[in-house]
């Protein structure tokens, strides 16, 4: 195996975490870097300005997800059952290619609420020590909301995100979500145009009360210049944002508002098709990672400070087969790594066709709409309810490409045949979607460890994840259906309403939500985390494991944002602490 | 798309298919009569499949003609490989009741095209409110993506993992066969053609579209115990009833062919016209999707407005981009 030279600063995964990472130490250091990516660099222009408007390569045949045939996940619902890979998307969607995930997201990007930094401790301080469920392992951050506020705002302002402030330092603001952690300033943009279909819903929500605000977004509703000089596009609102790139640079990204920062300062080298497979590492000291290059060949990059941003699912795999940290046994509870895997609870959902007008539901973006949060998290009373958690209700519309999103139909109608072809033309047009992003808790049987069977393209042991909903889950699911979607599909009237709300068991086979957490959760404590609150190893200094798969259970937002402002707390931890003096920040 | 996985590779015993009541009151014939008549029919389904000047020569409708009146049908392979030599995908004006035959095939061969196209014409049926999947050209689609699953283990959403062990699992853990998708497609449509062979005596091509919808809705229901065999004692393309042709396994359950069949069809009405199907844009033309829009601009604030703009392919939209009109 060829030894490479010596850097300063090695990132694995090259996305939302290491591009923001990798830019803030070029502006800051003069740190030589190398980051290692798995797949190509893919930019506004060429590829997306010229190819984009392609359902079925990029949609339906995962163009630019994560490469299942030489490495996907396996799964479980309970230990009882023998995991089998995912052979095909899929639940989920893993992204590939220098920006990461974020370059096919729609684009919701949200700040968690304060009390859920807190959750443990909120939720036993209002109802009792005795109201959680027994097999609940949701815990308390580590970092409060005010410690990550400054990380948020920077978040938002380099990448651009739209929206309305309802808590400007402390003061609630009207039009904005009343519920949000006080900001320390407003959105960096003003919220989009918002389409048909969810001014019915914000008319509605205001009809029975409720205090529906703009989506925040990161689709830029104009052209929009960042503190380091990098410009968004103006969105035009085509309605090909997830699962595509966009192509005239208007749905924030890395490669748009970091990476080509980073690159710009001519210290940063990025390698594609590179494949981490381990995080090499002696006496609690990180010396570098190993990692298969385009034509497959193992290489030996040492470096003096890693940077693991592949996303929760590789993070986790990466940290058990370097065996760094003590893998979680759901046994006896002890052990951490791949502990509190959660994702987020979907389910909840409502349609209203209309049969008297026509909504260009074709005409959108990825987080056009609004959203309200009265029934988030612990924004209302569950005495009595049966159940913790609830989540954000929003209407987007996100563009509705035809092979995927030529319904929902009316219930009752034909799936083939000439009845098909009837519905299909009469109510394409004509649908309104919504419903709830829940919560994810954290549960003791729910984890990921290796696979003791399955084996990526190299021979190295799949991630394996057990997991399932629980009847907490389900009572929320059900509740939020009956109380608030059900009546406010009513109050947006329409010819048809439908409101959904009964899970079962978890499947990975419909696509529900690209939004995987835990793994190398943030604590306090060694004895129950993997990272410190600057997302810095316990056990190893010079490795720092940043991303979702820090979160020890997950909210009902999506997750973007947080990573974002973890991200900026992580960069400014090395830059102002960490550089001076290596060694435990915490 | 789940589908069953069979476990295990032998042959089981298995009672044969009951045959229908015309099947079974005809006399015994002679076993060399029967591998005779075995030859001439899978050739000749292959030439009337096609749709083609083969199937004017037999006196159609097809095979039960055939069986009847032999002296229409070529009476040696020679003579059917003659026949089906004339018939060319090519043969752009050539109308059979199976459609034109517009293009040639990277995959089917027109005896699987013609059985795939007839079932997506019923999927999205050519009718009152216009195109359908036929004129879409659906069945070019699909033979594109076979085509192209050859070079790698790919299915519906991309590359598959297709490392083994192959073991079946609970429907919450998703499709886990090893059957490539193309194979798959060739199995499913020998299961279409053997219930069509076992409820109307008849090749699926030849049957009415209310025979041909019953055989979907059959399908569809999943009560369908066997189809698609893999497990052969005579040639896969003979579909006689009787006890020398036991039903043999299922590596896809019909059920799950006919989702695989839908899936693919929709997709071959709604993906753009560069992947073969959606011709002319008919599949967005029915529902009012624009299709490559550069964007909507101010046009998503004119609320219940229609959009009167031209419909947009991908190619329109790189014929711009690379400094075309």
């Amino acid at each position: 195996m060829a030894q490479l030279p010596k850097v300063d600063v090695v990132f694995v995964g090259f996305g939302l975490v290491g591009g923001s990472i990798a830019n803030e130490l070029s502006k800051h250091t003069s740190l030589q870097m190398v980051a290692l990516e798995r797949g190509p660099f893919r930019d506004t222009y060429p590829d997306f300005l010229q190819d984009h408007f392609d359902e079925w390569r990029y949609a339906v045949q995962s163009e630019l997800f994560q490469n299942l045939a030489r490495n996907t996940i396996t799964f479980r619902n309970n230990a009882d059952q023998t995991a089998l890979p995912m052979r095909e998307y899929g639940s989920f969607l893993p992204g590939d290619g220098v920006g990461g995930a974020m370059v096919h997201w729609n684009g919701a990007s949200w700040r968690f609420l304060p009390h859920f930094f807190e959750y443990r401790s909120h939720l036993e301080n209002r109802y009792g020590p005795d109201f959680l469920p027994e097999d609940t392992t949701i815990q308390d951050w580590g970092i409060t909301y005010d410690e990550l506020e400054p990380y948020y705002d920077q978040y938002e302002k380099t990448f651009g995100i739209a929206g309305k402030a309802g808590n400007l330092r402390g003061e609630i603001i009207e039009g904005g979500n009343p519920f949000e952690g006080p900001r320390s300033d407003e959105y960096p943009q003003p919220p989009n145009q918002i389409a048909y279909g969810p001014s019915l819903f914000r008319e509605a929500c205001e009809e029975i009360g409720l205090n529906p605000f703009p989506q925040p977004s990161g689709n830029s509703p104009g052209t929009y210049t960042n503190p380091d000089g990098m410009t968004l596009g103006a969105c035009n609102y085509c309605g090909f944002c997830e699962r595509f790139g966009c192509h005239v640079g208007a749905k924030t990204s890395p490669i748009v508002m970091t990476i080509p920062n980073a690159l710009a300062s001519g210290r940063v080298e990025v390698r594609q098709f590179s494949t981490v497979y381990r995080i090499d590492h002696q006496d609690g000291v990180a010396t570098g990672v190993s990692y298969y290059d385009a034509n497959g060949m193992p290489q030996e990059q040492p470096a003096d400070l890693i940077v693991l941003g592949a996303w929760t699912l590789e993070n986790t795999r990466l940290m058990l087969l370097s065996g760094i940290g003590e893998p979680y046994d759901p046994q006896t509870g002890s052990g951490v790594v791949g502990k509190n895997y959660t994702y987020q609870t979907g389910g909840a959902g409502a349609t209203v066709w209309y049969t008297d007008r026509i909504l260009n539901r074709f005409m959108g973006s990825g987080a056009n709409g609004f959203a309200i949060d009265e029934y988030n998290s612990d924004n209302f009373d569950h005495t009595g309810l049966g159940f913790f958690g609830g989540g954000n209700i929003a209407c987007n519309n996100t563009g509705a490409r035809p092979i995927l999103g030529s319904g929902p139909l009316p219930p009752g109608a034909a799936r083939w045949g000439s009845p098909w072809k009837a519905a299909v033309k009469e109510y394409y047009n004509r649908s309104v979607n919504f419903g709830m992003q829940g919560e994810s808790p954290a549960y003791r049987q729910h984890f990921m460890d290796l696979d003791p069977t399955y084996r990526d393209a190299w021979g190295d042991p799949l991630l394996r994840i057990t997991f399932n909903w629980t009847d907490n889950e389900r009572r929320m699911v059900q509740y939020v259906a009956e109380t608030a979607l059900a009546r406010i599909a009513t109050a947006m009237g329409g010819q048809i309403q439908q409101a959904r709300g009964v899970i079962t068991d978890y499947s990975i086979v419909p696509y529900q939500s690209t939004h995987c957490q835990g793994g190398t959760i943030m604590g306090a404590d060694p004895a129950t985390s993997v990272v410190n609150k600057y997302s810095q190893a316990w056990d190893v200094p010079n490795l720092f494991v940043v991303g979702a798969s820090n979160f020890p259970q997950n909210a009902g937002y999506n997750p973007t944002g947080t990573v974002g402002a973890l991200a900026y707390n992580t960069a400014d931890a090395i830059i102002s602490r960490y550089l001076d003096s290596p060694g435990p920040l915490a | 798309m789940d589908h069953d996985v069979t476990q295990s590779p032998g042959i089981e015993p298995s009672e044969p298919d009951s045959a229908p009541a015309e099947e079974a009151a005809r006399p015994r014939i002679s076993n060399e009569e029967l591998a005779r008549r075995r030859v001439n029919r899978r050739l000749l389904m292959a030439a009337s499949a096609a749709g083609g000047i083969a199937v004017t020569a037999m006196a159609a409708p097809g095979l039960r003609a055939q069986e009847s009146t032999p002296e229409e049908g070529p009476t040696t392979p020679e003579e059917a490989a003659e026949q089906v030599a004339t018939v060319t995908p090519g043969d752009a004006e050539q109308t059979g009741d199976t459609g034109q035959i517009r293009g040639g095939f990277q995959f089917f061969v027109p005896f699987q095209a013609a059985i795939v196209e007839a079932a997506a014409a019923r999927l999205i049926p050519t009718d009152d409110l216009g195109p359908g999947a036929t004129e879409a050209g659906v069945v070019y689609f699909i033979d594109r993506q076979l085509y192209q699953e050859r070079t790698g283990f790919q299915g519906y959403r991309g590359q598959r993992y297709g490392l083994g062990p192959f073991q079946p699992g609970e429907a919450t853990q998703g499709d886990q066969s090893a059957l490539p998708l193309s194979e798959r497609f060739r199995i499913g449509i020998l299961g279409i053609e053997g219930l069509a062979q076992e409820r109307y005596g008849n090749g699926f091509v030849r049957l009415s579209p209310e025979e041909q919808d019953a055989i979907l809705e059959e399908m569809d229901s999943g009560e369908i115990e066997s189809f698609g065999r893999v497990s052969l004692r005579t040639s896969p393309a003979v579909f006689e009833a009787d006890e020398s042709t036991p039903a043999g396994e299922s590596a896809i359950t019909a059920k799950a062919f006919f989702e695989l069949l839908l899936a693919y069809t929709f997709a071959g009405f709604f993906a753009d016209p560069v992947h073969g199907g959606n011709r002319d844009m008919v599949g967005w033309k029915l529902i009012g999707f624009p299709g490559a829009q550069m964007g909507y601009g101010d046009l998503i604030l004119n609320y219940g407005v229609p959009f009167e703009g031209e419909y947009r392919s991908l190619a329109d939209h790189q014929t711009a981009m690379s400094g075309g009109d």
